[in-house]
């Protein structure tokens, strides 16, 4: 196989990949940083949230899984339908929770949660994982290029 | 042999590919799946807590069953199926928790689906020291709300698109002195975008024409003034902060409950059947 053809191979898994890791959903939370489920290797500075529509007011409180409220400052969003607050502390390793409401332009409340966990391990499991399926995948495509040249070559002999 | 070992190998590794997980850090990473709450005052003594189930932007219709627990130390402390009011336009469960103590509460929900699958998710819960508004329990308020007497426009005191009459002809204070058992409607019906707080009135209506003889019917919009959308007074009288809410208050003028958010049929009716047992 010429290296043109590895690089041709790669570039399609990679775009498979990333197809599968778009999932965009239009709840009335929209985005949020961290992320629902998301593990992040630093503590973050700040909580923010977006939802689907501008916002009159809105609180987050952000809860250690099976511990205490973690103290956070409120700061001034940039866009009318965000939430953002500072985390007054760094977080250690664990699962947190981030609790918010919000009042919406037609006065009542919504309210919700998620969790995001910290982890400042340089390597986890699921990415390691992830690694290895990516690597696995490259060799399905590489492994099948390999095969189809070995048969239709040994029908032209 | 070493064709098929290949395979093999590859095999594989692509079923751990399938298996493995990755960190959406995508702009829009929240999950099709949400659990919203609706209830802005929780306290340990006023605890319904209204919860409804998102697929997207679409409400999750096909939820069997919704039980619900509250952990405290990795102990449950609290566990039930949550109540169904399919009869809102938006479907709504609603339990009771009963919390130990103020401050956010993890609950963790299990939904089965009619096609058997079963998800689990969370919602965090504010449970407050002191109730937002007067309270169950406590004395209702003699207000002198904005009435209509049958001159100039009706709907300059309410913004309800098609207002019945019969919500705007007493006061509270003079419904109060009838001792009969009241039903007092804080919405904006005219202006709530959502069909959390638009169809409360649509509940009450029917209602109305059920037990309109044993029970008096009061609607206070919320808005004093349709262009500057500033409040009446009796939002603050009755310190509120959001809308909607339903007051049930009995003969006595006693609140008996009040619910916040989506209202059904089903819901209410039961608790104004109390009431008129009682009086």
């Amino acid at each position: 196989m010429s290296w043109r053809n590895l690089k041709l191979a790669a570039g399609i898994v990679l775009a498979s990949l990333m197809l599968t890791s778009l999932a965009l959903s239009h709840g009335n939370l929209q985005s949020a940083k961290p992320g629902p489920g998301e593990t992040v290797s630093q503590s973050p500075e700040t909580i923010e949230l977006t939802f689907n529509e501008p916002i009159q007011s809105g609180t987050i409180t952000l809860v250690q899984t099976g511990g205490n409220a973690i103290p956070l400052t409120p700061v001034e969003a940039t866009s009318p339908d965000m939430l953002v607050a500072e985390v007054d502390e760094t977080l250690a390793d664990g699962e947190y929770n981030v609790l918010w409401m919000v009042t919406s332009e037609d006065n009542h409340i919504i309210n919700g949660s998620y969790s995001f966990a910290v982890s400042t391990q340089e390597e986890d499991f699921p990415s390691i994982l992830a690694i290895i399926g990516g690597i696995g995948l490259i060799m399905l495509v590489v492994g099948g290029l390999l095969l189809w040249r070995g048969r239709f070559g040994s029908e032209r002999q | 042999m070493g064709k098929k070992f290949l395979i093999f190998v590859v095999f594989v590794l692509l079923l751990s590919a399938c298996r493995s997980d990755s960190n959406d850090t995508t702009e829009d990473n929240v999950s099709d799946l949400q659990i919203l709450g609706a209830s802005s005052s929780v306290t340990l003594d006023e605890n319904r807590v209204v919860i409804t189930l998102w697929d997207g932007e679409n409400r999750v219709a096909d939820a069997e069953k919704l039980t619900v627990s509250a952990r405290e130390n990795d102990e449950v402390i609290w566990h039930g199926v949550a109540a169904s009011y399919a009869d809102y336009e938006i479907p709504y469960w609603v339990v009771y928790p009963e919390f130990s103590h103020s401050g956010p509460w993890i609950l963790e929900l299990e939904i089965e689906r009619t096609d058997g699958r079963t998800q689990t998710g969370t919602l965090g819960v504010q449970v407050l020291d002191a109730p937002v508004g007067v309270p169950a329990g406590e004395t209702a308020l003699a207000s002198q709300n904005r009435t209509w007497d049958g001159e100039g426009e009706l709907r300059a005191i309410s913004s309800d698109p098609d207002p019945n009459p019969a919500f705007y002809e007493k006061t509270v204070a003079e419904a109060l002195d009838e001792e009969k058992p009241i039903v007092v409607i804080f919405s904006t019906p005219g202006l709530c975008q959502s069909k959390i707080c638009a169809p409360v009135m649509r509940t009450i209506e029917p209602l109305w024409e059920d037990y309109q003889d044993e029970i008096n019917f009061i609607h206070i919009e919320v808005y004093n003034d349709f262009e500057t959308l500033s409040w009446v007074k009796e939002m603050a009288e009755w310190q509120l902060q959001t809308e909607p809410w339903v007051y049930v208050i009995d003969s006595k003028g006693t609140i008996v409950t009040r619910l916040d958010g989506p209202v059904a049929r089903s819901e209410l009716e039961p608790v104004l059947q109390d009431v008129m047992a009682q009086s």
